[in-house]
């Protein structure tokens, strides 16, 4: 699978601090791609350097394979949500949208078409004609998320798409972006794990503008080689035995969770809970919970200073 | 042939702006208030030396307002006068062959036109990188386009500002005056709002040129207004230094004043096109360097 994007020990300084420190990365085309990283980790100033906004002081990007981004070779084909940006306030949300749509090289029907099916789909028919100042902050998030998806962009890069959007619409927005998965590269900064986990095929950490860690999510978080069973008050398993020379498994009495680890090339988690559940019951064990893999939050903390995780865990 | 579409749809997008917001009503009746006062004031001024005329020449039936400047304005001695005042025939052909209130709202326009242009143009300029709005059009359409676009946008919105105020200045000019010649002040007015929006785009192009440094609206203005100074010297500065007796001030001195709108007002005052057309050149020519090179130095940093 050739990359969407590839960053290549790029460096960015504003004055002497160092936003990317030598950030190098890649993101599969077709790869739904998550960005974790503390406040001040780089997030935006990565996904800024990929849209072209910020200049480089070293290193190589590539997008879409041909160099950095370039609007004569890019425009239309890539799309970004920026964090901070604020839309022309006096600007109507239809009117902006087909704007922006001829803009990115679409003719003036379709881009009307295509802004008033964003706006349908946004739920912002309603205001489609009336000025951003008047718009509460989550219904401008939203124009601006809508802007993402016009024509048929190849990447596109979010930069905190949910913050400031109520419940409903997060639920509404999150279905649409998961209905996109595979459809094109998108790559997703958010400081929200669980929304990570729930969109995310792939997951990137960074901190002080470098990765910490990277892969598959089913790879970081160990989905596919380890499932958790989280028990009630009651019985306590005897891990040894319940592996049974097939699974390793261990007991952690304080937190009562069995964590059993096991071969992804001979079982899956299919067959693993086949095997052990009726065990489990038959040692009287309350199950409450059963996961597959390690929570990301937990990865996320282990990759960004696996000394102070440590140090938790005493 | 993509650039050139963008460039369009941006200058037409900060058209379509200027018509939604309430800046643009700000703008339009700023250049309205302006002309109408300025016109006013001035129209004041000739029907009181009219009047005084009028006593002074004792005339028995008072003159409608307006036809006594006409009469003036129409002596061959008052054109052998301005001749002598502005030391050659064919200027005072010129400018004597035009309307007194249309010469009037020119002179004043000229002075009040970059000053509007500095107060409104650059902060539009500023705030789209301030707040960030420009990072929606930067994932679309090169930087250049943008710029040119918000000039292209801005310069038909000047245009629009002085075509209104000038048909204010026709308004208060035939309401002031019954007795003048409302074709030939409207005819001029025409030509001389031609004129003064091709010496306005000069100054929309160094203070726009000069905003692509800040992200402040406020600062953008500060910053225009200093431009404007800054050529106002450099033009007061390339004079005298033309006059000066080292040989080396002598050729730097008509350098200096060349690079500032100023030193093409002169020929925009004539009305030949072997005047006119030169200027009119140097004057979009300097517009686009000055937008150019502010252009050049915000590609340098980041959006």
């Amino acid at each position: 699978m050739s990359d969407a994007l590839r960053f290549e020990g790029v460096v960015k300084c504003y004055g002497r601090r160092r936003a990317l420190d030598g950030l190098t990365l890649q993101a599969p085309a077709g790869a739904f791609a998550g960005i974790v990283g503390s406040n001040g980790a780089g997030k935006t100033t990565f996904l800024s350097a990929a849209a072209g906004l910020l200049r480089v002081s070293a290193g190589t990007i590539e997008v879409l394979g041909e160099g950095p981004f370039d609007p004569a070779r890019h425009a239309g084909r890539v799309a970004l949500l920026p964090q901070d940006a604020e839309l022309p306030r006096d600007a109507a949300p239809r009117d902006l949208l087909v704007f922006y749509g001829e803009l990115q090289g679409l003719d003036r029907r379709t881009a009307r078409r295509q802004a008033d099916e964003a706006l349908e789909r946004f739920h912002l028919t309603d205001r489609s004609h009336s000025p951003l100042r008047t718009l509460s902050h989550g219904l401008r998030k939203r124009v601006a998320i809508a802007q993402c998806f016009l024509g048929d962009p190849e990447l596109i890069l979010l930069d905190e798409p949910m913050s400031g959007l109520d419940p409903r619409e997060m639920a509404a927005a999150r279905d649409f972006l998961a209905a996109q998965r595979r459809k094109r590269t998108i790559v997703l900064s958010s400081h929200n794990l669980h929304e990570i986990e729930t969109l995310c095929d792939h997951v990137i950490f960074i901190e002080r503008g470098r990765v910490t860690r990277a892969g598959a999510l089913d790879a970081v978080t160990d989905r596919d080689g380890r499932i958790e069973y989280t028990l009630g008050p009651g019985a306590e398993p005897d891990a040894a035995a319940l592996g049974g020379g097939d699974f390793e498994c261990a007991w952690n009495s304080r937190a009562r969770t069995l964590t059993c680890r096991y071969s992804a090339a001979r079982f899956d988690a299919a067959e693993v809970n086949r095997r052990l559940l009726p065990r489990l019951l038959e040692a009287g064990c309350a199950i409450l919970e059963i996961r597959r893999g390690e929570r990301l939050e937990k990865r996320y903390l282990e990759a960004e200073n696996p000394q102070r995780e440590n140090d938790a865990r005493i | 042939m993509r650039f050139w579409r963008q460039t369009l749809l941006i200058a037409r997008n900060e058209w379509g702006y200027a018509l939604r917001s309430r800046r643009a009503l700000a703008v339009l009746t700023l250049y309205v208030a302006v002309a109408a006062l300025t016109m006013n004031g001035l129209l004041s001024a000739l029907l009181r030396l009219e009047r005084e005329l009028g006593e002074l020449l004792r005339l028995s039936a008072a003159p409608a307002p307006g036809s006594v400047v006409d009469a003036l304005w129409n002596s061959v001695r008052f054109r052998q006068l301005v001749a002598g005042a502005v030391g050659s025939e064919s200027l005072a052909a010129e400018l004597v062959g035009v309307s007194p209130v249309a010469l009037a709202f020119a002179g004043l326009a000229f002075f009040y036109t970059p000053l509007l242009v500095a107060l409104l143009a650059p902060a539009r300029v500023a705030e789209e990188l301030g707040r960030g709005t420009l990072r929606f059009i930067a994932i679309r359409a090169p930087l250049l386009a943008w710029t040119l676009g918000k000039f292209l946008g801005q310069v038909l919105l000047i245009g629009a500002g002085l075509g209104f105020s000038a048909l204010t200045a026709w308004a208060v000019a035939v309401y002031r005056l019954p007795g003048a010649d409302s074709a030939a002040i409207g005819a001029g007015l025409v030509s001389w709002t031609l004129r003064v929006w091709l010496y306005a785009a000069a100054f929309a192009g160094l203070t726009m040129g000069a905003a692509h440094l800040t992200k402040s609206p406020s600062r953008a203005i500060l910053v225009a207004v200093l431009a404007l100074i800054a050529v106002a010297v450099a033009a007061w500065g390339g004079g005298q230094l033309a006059e000066s007796g080292w040989q080396g001030w002598r050729t730097l001195g008509p350098l200096l004043r060349a690079i500032t709108p100023q030193a093409y007002r002169a020929d925009l005052w004539r009305r030949s096109a072997a005047h006119l057309a030169p200027a009119a050149a140097a004057l979009g020519s300097l517009a686009l360097c000055y937008l150019l090179a502010g252009y050049a130095l915000r590609r340098r940093r980041d959006l």
